[in-house]
């Protein structure tokens, strides 16, 4: 089966610092990636890359066979409306309300009239229990309402894939559990994720694909039972020591 | 990187204000050169347009005509004679004293009417024509002074003139030790004379007669300085000989007959008002008429000018904010230039300096000029708003597919008004008081319906203080609606 999304040679650099280079990974559909290794190892900045957020210094970025990289600006909007992202700081428009957060997307970009996402919106904002949340404005939403409603927003727009950026790192203890609920429904549903995450317990019950990254390199891809049992190298038991 | 684009913003700028420069300083040459076609212009225009500064009665006032202001003066009259005898209209344009000869020599007028006299300073930009009145120098002084006797006696004294007339100049040069000071209105330095601020005013001696007439407390005495006579002429553009010829035969005609005196004054004295049986604040009541006319125009160039200059701002600070160098550098040097010289001189430019190459009217250029300078404060403001917006949010609006364009109108823009409307309003509170700039070239908002007021009424406080007090109704009215607005746009979830 061809992958939904080929990364080849990925390279990042600011200025002479290489943050990553040469990553060649592949998605397959349904497939959930978890992204994991030590804080500065460019999890986060190699994630931003696989929506053109932040701009690979070369290498290729395929999505279904089209590459991001190399598109035009009308044809990246095109494609970014197939990926979906969830940031850690939820990033909630503050101007509009809950439901016109979620509606804005599919009726600007997608054309939908404003029934029908609002119809849409509503039967999502009720998988994730706050339909009563949809006229409120985001400051009056506590952190992990805020990020229910982010990935609602990004469900919104009938995605094939979701980034996950530490969507649980910014949330208090307790609130935790309520998001990663929610995103282990869409694992069930067969949506295909790649999350950036510390929560070690969450990516080994949830994942298909352990992705372990330091040093500017994707140094492991591994089953999450091998990889947690026997990390192959010295960089991964070591990082596996301090989180477990 | 930094660098370069630093260098190449800088050389934008030198390259901008050289091509000002050069387009400023070239274009008389090009005028001077042109053969004399000044008569047949003015006959084929229909029109002849009169250069004047109504502060100076009997000569040229602004008095009241069914409750609308209108210039009139024995100036008005001579004016009129002359376009008669051309077979045209007459159109007078008032300004200050100072701006006559440039509005001459951009073309904004004709002739200049206004008790002008030659001096050689003057006779190399423009030409005068054959004298049509003469009048000495006078002193005005406090009915209470006792000292002063001639203009010997102004020796060590403070002393207060008109900028740019003869009077100014002669005292400057004949009088040494004197502190002189310089102001562009009559009424200020009348004003000045009462609060003792300074001790004598040279006037030419029509207008001091004027003056005192109706300002109880002062008199006037000959200055008796040699050499004062004021020959009174009319300025024309440099070369315009068949225009000058023209109204040499009309001056001839009214020596001839003495008009100027006969007929010119009386006729203007019929509308210089007289308002001593009244109350000041009766006085005011009546000039009502002014005041409206001129918050009109202060209402229109506030409004307009805010319209634009927000306009202007959002497109100057997406401009800065651009990757784009070229866009970025216009941006920073629009900016910078506008905000780094006086509002004052860049209404002058715009009315004067463009003026040269397009016939703009006076309050278009004041609201192009305040427009422009608005939209670089207002670009500033905005460039603010959108930086203290978080990426977050452009990010966030990018990953569902918006457009950066869309991200900017739906998300980013709305945010960052919400965040700038205090300073918004500050900028509008600022642009309404600033307005009153405009009066310099001669728009008739509220400072310059003030000056009418003044020159008209002969009182030199109670002006000043009704338009201090509509400005403030103004300003204070649009803080308030700018703070309940604010409270509106400011979605109300307190929960």
């Amino acid at each position: 089966m061809e992958p939904m999304i080929k990364i080849e040679n990925l390279t990042k650099k600011f200025k002479n610092n290489t943050i990553f280079s040469d990553i060649n990974a592949e998605v397959h559909k349904g497939e959930v990636i978890s992204l994991l290794g030590p804080s500065g190892a460019g999890k986060s900045t190699f994630l931003r890359c696989i929506n053109m957020l932040g701009e690979p210094t070369s290498g290729k970025i395929l999505l279904d066979g089209k590459d991001l990289v190399t598109s035009s600006e009308k044809e990246l909007i095109q494609l970014r409306t197939h990926i979906g992202m969830v940031f850690q700081s939820f990033n909630l428009f503050e101007n509009k309300t809950v439901i016109d957060n979620i509606t804005l997307a599919p009726i600007k970009v997608k054309g939908m009239s404003k029934e029908d996402a609002e119809e849409k919106a509503h039967e999502l904002l009720k998988t994730v229990g706050l339909d009563d949340k949809a006229d409120v404005y985001p400051d009056s939403l506590s952190g992990g309402q805020a990020q229910r409603i982010a990935i609602v927003r990004a469900l919104a727009m009938d995605p094939e894939v979701i980034l996950f950026d530490e969507p649980t790192s910014a949330l208090d203890p307790e609130k935790v559990g309520e998001v990663l609920s929610v995103m282990q429904d869409l694992a069930k549903k067969d949506m295909t994720m790649i999350i950036v995450t510390h929560e070690m317990e969450f990516a080994k019950n949830v994942s298909d694909q352990i992705w372990f990254m330091d040093e500017g390199k994707i140094q492991e891809k591994q089953a999450p039972e091998d990889f947690f049992a026997n990390p192959k190298t010295a960089n991964a038991q070591r990082f596996l020591s301090k989180m477990i | 990187m930094k660098n370069k684009m630093k260098h190449s913003v800088l050389i934008t700028m030198l390259l901008m204000i050289a091509t000002l420069f050069v387009t400023a300083f070239t274009v008389p040459s090009v005028q001077a050169s042109a053969s004399d076609t000044s008569l047949q212009q003015i006959k084929q225009k229909g029109y002849i347009v009169m250069g004047t500064a109504p502060d100076y009665p009997p000569y040229e006032f602004i008095g009241k005509d069914n409750g609308t202001s209108k210039v009139y003066g024995a100036d008005i009259e001579l004016g009129k004679a002359i376009a008669k005898d051309m077979g045209v209209k007459l159109k007078v344009k008032s300004m200050g004293f100072d701006s006559l000869l440039v509005a001459l020599q951009t073309k904004k007028v004709d002739m200049v009417i206004a008790g002008m006299n030659e001096t050689p300073q003057r006779a190399k930009s423009v030409d005068f024509s054959k004298t049509y009145f003469s009048s000495g120098m006078s002193l005005v002084l406090s009915s209470s002074d006792k000292k002063i006797k001639s203009y010997k006696d102004l020796q060590g004294k403070t002393v207060g003139a008109q900028i740019g007339s003869v009077q100014y100049d002669s005292v400057k040069k004949g009088i040494k030790n004197i502190n002189l000071k310089g102001m562009e209105n009559i009424n200020d330095l009348i004003l000045a004379l009462k609060s003792g601020k300074i001790e004598a005013i040279p006037l030419d001696t029509a207008v001091a007669q004027a003056y005192a007439a109706h300002n109880p407390g002062l008199k006037i005495i000959d200055a008796k300085m040699p050499g004062q006579e004021n020959l009174n002429k009319i300025a024309f553009f440099k070369g315009a000989t068949s225009l000058e010829n023209a109204a040499n035969k009309t001056i001839d005609k009214v020596n001839k007959d003495n008009l100027y005196n006969k007929k010119f004054v009386p006729e203007a004295a019929k509308h210089i008002t007289n308002n001593k049986s009244q109350s000041q604040l009766e006085t005011m009541w009546q000039y009502k008429s002014f005041f409206i006319s001129g918050i009109e125009d202060t209402m229109i160039i506030s409004v307009v000018s805010v319209f634009f200059g927000i306009i202007l701002g959002v497109i100057f600070a997406l401009m800065r904010l651009s990757h784009n160098l070229l866009l970025h550098s216009i941006a920073v040097c629009y900016i910078e230039f506008i905000r780094g010289t006086p509002q004052l001189v860049q209404i002058m430019f715009i009315y004067f300096g463009l003026g040269t190459v397009v016939n703009v009217p006076a309050l278009t250029s004041g609201i192009i000029a305040i427009s422009i300078n608005s939209g670089a404060y207002v670009a500033e403001i905005i460039r603010g708003g959108i930086n203290s917006i978080s990426d977050g949010q452009s990010e966030a609006a990018l990953s569902l597919g918006l457009s950066k364009k869309q991200s900017m109108q739906y998300i980013v823009l709305p945010q960052a008004f919400k965040n700038i409307w205090p300073a918004l309003g500050n900028e509008l509170v600022t642009l309404i008081k600033d307005s009153s700039l405009a009066s310099v070239i001669g728009v008739g908002e509220l400072m310059y319906q003030m000056r009418a007021v003044q020159a008209d009424t002969y009182l030199g406080v109670a002006p000043i203080a009704v338009i201090m007090i509509i400005y403030f109704v103004i300003t204070f009215t649009i803080s308030r609606i700018m703070k309940h607005l604010e409270g509106k746009i400011s979605h109300g979830t307190n929960d």
